[in-house]
Formats: structure tokens, C-alpha cells, sequence
């Protein structure tokens, strides 16, 4: 199992805030039926996090990383949980899997945004070849751990 | 309600907002549950002034959220009060008063205590200062409480 190329290109879209296109995508066959697109987007939140944040970060800091999203995202951002969000970044930065008080679709917001925010600066190059090496992170994993691991294990 | 107790309160709230425990502690504990409801009254007052001081009436939500965020990161622990419910005491303060309907006492007493120390410390208030802002809390909560006595 890898992740399939309209898997890859829903989550550029995503990152481009093309929703119609996400939509599009999502609703193709086979999107849905394995694990690609949730480690594809996992492995991107954690390297993105982890590349944001590389040593000597402080929960301070992701604090206010998440205070900055809210802010920049105006009412959605005022409606994504302050809570998750932090738990979801924390839990990347220290290699933990979430708790279980979020339920997934929280949890699923929480990471798209935090996603969105970490590679908002990037250039097209930069957004590209980070996307290809978290493809490529994404198909290790999936080849490891292919037919036992659900989305669930994954973590953060 | 005895001027002493309102007097008493507000060294207790002081030494709370100069983060000397040694002396809040006991002083809080040892408080009757008549000396309690002066605390908790010049505390909303105080409470009450110094968020509307530091916001002010064109305050935005994101001013809310920005400023939590920073209070949490630098002046009472990301651990000490969730963003949502420091958030919701302020905004209560601020005029949207259903916004804590939810909240249990402890959360939200929790929650406001975090705030009005870290407006404190984010507006590095001195002494003098913080004196002024229980000067007028007490002299509000003096006022309420004689007019309820006249009732």
C-alpha cells in the first residue's frame, strides 16, 4: 500500500485552501479505503512540527503558536479547540500519541490547521519538496505497517 | 458588612497579586464564610476593573485570545488554566456574561484568579499601583454592601 496520487494532491490542495478540489478528490474511488491520506497527513504535521519547532521549544511556545493560529484564522480559528490543538502540536513535538478526550474529527481539525499554519511560509519550492519527502515518509510507513495499523495508532 | 473585613480581603488579594503564598495561604484559609463573601466580592471587582482597564470596551475576541496565549507562555503556566476557560472568564468580564454559565465555581474561580494575575504581571503593576486597583474594588464592594444593608 502507498499513498495514491489523488491522496497526494488532496492534501496539496488542502494546504492551498482549495477545498473544492479536496472535496473532489475525496470523493474518488478508493480515496477513503485505506490508511493513505491520514499517515499522509500525520507524517506531514510531524515533520512540519518538528521542523518548526527543532530543539529547545517550551509548551510557552506552542501556546502561543496555537494563540497566533486562532487569531489568523479569525472565526474558524475562534471555533477550533484551544485545547486539541495544543495537545495535538505537544504530542507531535514529544513523539506521544493524543489522549483519548479528543474525538477524531476534533482531532482531524486540529491537525489540518496546525498543518496549514507550519508551512504557511513555505515557497512553492519548499511546500514541494516537503511534500515529497512526507510521501515518502508516509510510504515507508505504510509499507512497515501497511495492513495492521489503523488511523487510530497513528501518532499524533 | 464591616469595613475590617473588606480591609482584610484586600491584604489577602495583595499578597495573592505579589505572589506571596506564605501569606495568602493562611490568611485565605482562616477567612469565616461571612469574611469569604467580601473576598470573593472585592475579588469580582477587582477582577472586573483590571481586565476592562487592560482591554477596554473596543476589545476584540482576538485581543482576548492573544493575550491569553502570552499569559499562559509567560506569566501563570500553559498548565495552570485552559485557554478556553481563560478566554471565557474574560470575555464574561468584558460583557459576554453567558459565556460562563457552564463553567463549574472552582473552573471558573480557577480561571479568573489566573487572569487577574497575569493582567497584573503583564501590565508589571507596582505596588502603588496594585494598591490603587483594591482601593477602588473595596470602595465598590463598600458601596454594594451598604446598599444592601439598607434593603
Amino acid at each position: 500500500m502507498t499513498v495514491t496520487p489523488a491522496q497526494f494532491a488532496a492534501l496539496r490542495a488542502a494546504l492551498d485552501g482549495d477545498e473544492e478540489t479536496v472535496d473532489r478528490l475525496a470523493a474518488s474511488p478508493g480515496f477513503l479505503g485505506g490508511e493513505g491520506f491520514p499517515i499522509l497527513v500525520a507524517a506531514a504535521f510531524v515533520s512540519a512540527a518538528q521542523r518548526r519547532f527543532p530543539t529547545g521549544w517550551s509548551p510557552g511556545d506552542v501556546v502561543r503558536f496555537v494563540g497566533h493560529l486562532r487569531v489568523r484564522n479569525g472565526a474558524a480559528g475562534e471555533d477550533l479547540s484551544a485545547t486539541a490543538t495544543e495537545q495535538m502540536l505537544l504530542s507531535a513535538l514529544r513523539g506521544e500519541v493524543v489522549g483519548g478526550e479528543f474525538d477524531e474529527a476534533t482531532k482531524g481539525i486540529a491537525q489540518v490547521a496546525l498543518l496549514m499554519e507550519l508551512v504557511r511560509d513555505f515557497d512553492e519550492q519548499e511546500l514541494s519538496t516537503f511534500l515529497a519527502e512526507a510521501r515518502e515518509q508516509a510510504d515507508a510507513w505504510l509499507a512497515q505497517h501497511g495492513h495492521s495499523l489503523t488511523g487510530r495508532e497513528c501518532r499524533a | 458588612m464591616t469595613t475590617p473585613a473588606i480591609d482584610k480581603s484586600a491584604r489577602i488579594l495583595k499578597a495573592l497579586l505579589a505572589d506571596d503564598m506564605d501569606t495568602f495561604r493562611p490568611l485565605h484559609a482562616g477567612l469565616d464564610s461571612d469574611e469569604r463573601r467580601v473576598f470573593a466580592a472585592l475579588f469580582g471587582a477587582a477582577f472586573y476593573k483590571a481586565a476592562n482597564d487592560r482591554f477596554g470596551k473596543d476589545c476584540t475576541v482576538a485581543d482576548v485570545i492573544e493575550f491569553v496565549a502570552e499569559a499562559r507562555a509567560e506569566h501563570v503556566g500553559a498548565d495552570t488554566v485552559s485557554a478556553e476557560d481563560a478566554e471565557r472568564v474574560l470575555r464574561a468580564v468584558l460583557g459576554e456574561a453567558d459565556l460562563t454559565s457552564g463553567m463549574s465555581a472552582y473552573a471558573r474561580s480557577a480561571a479568573e484568579t489566573a487572569m487577574l494575575i497575569a493582567i497584573v504581571r503583564d501590565a508589571a503593576l507596582s505596588a502603588d499601583e496594585v494598591d490603587a486597583l483594591l482601593d477602588v474594588a473595596a470602595q465598590q464592594v463598600r458601596s454594594f454592601f451598604e446598599r444592601q444593608g439598607r434593603r
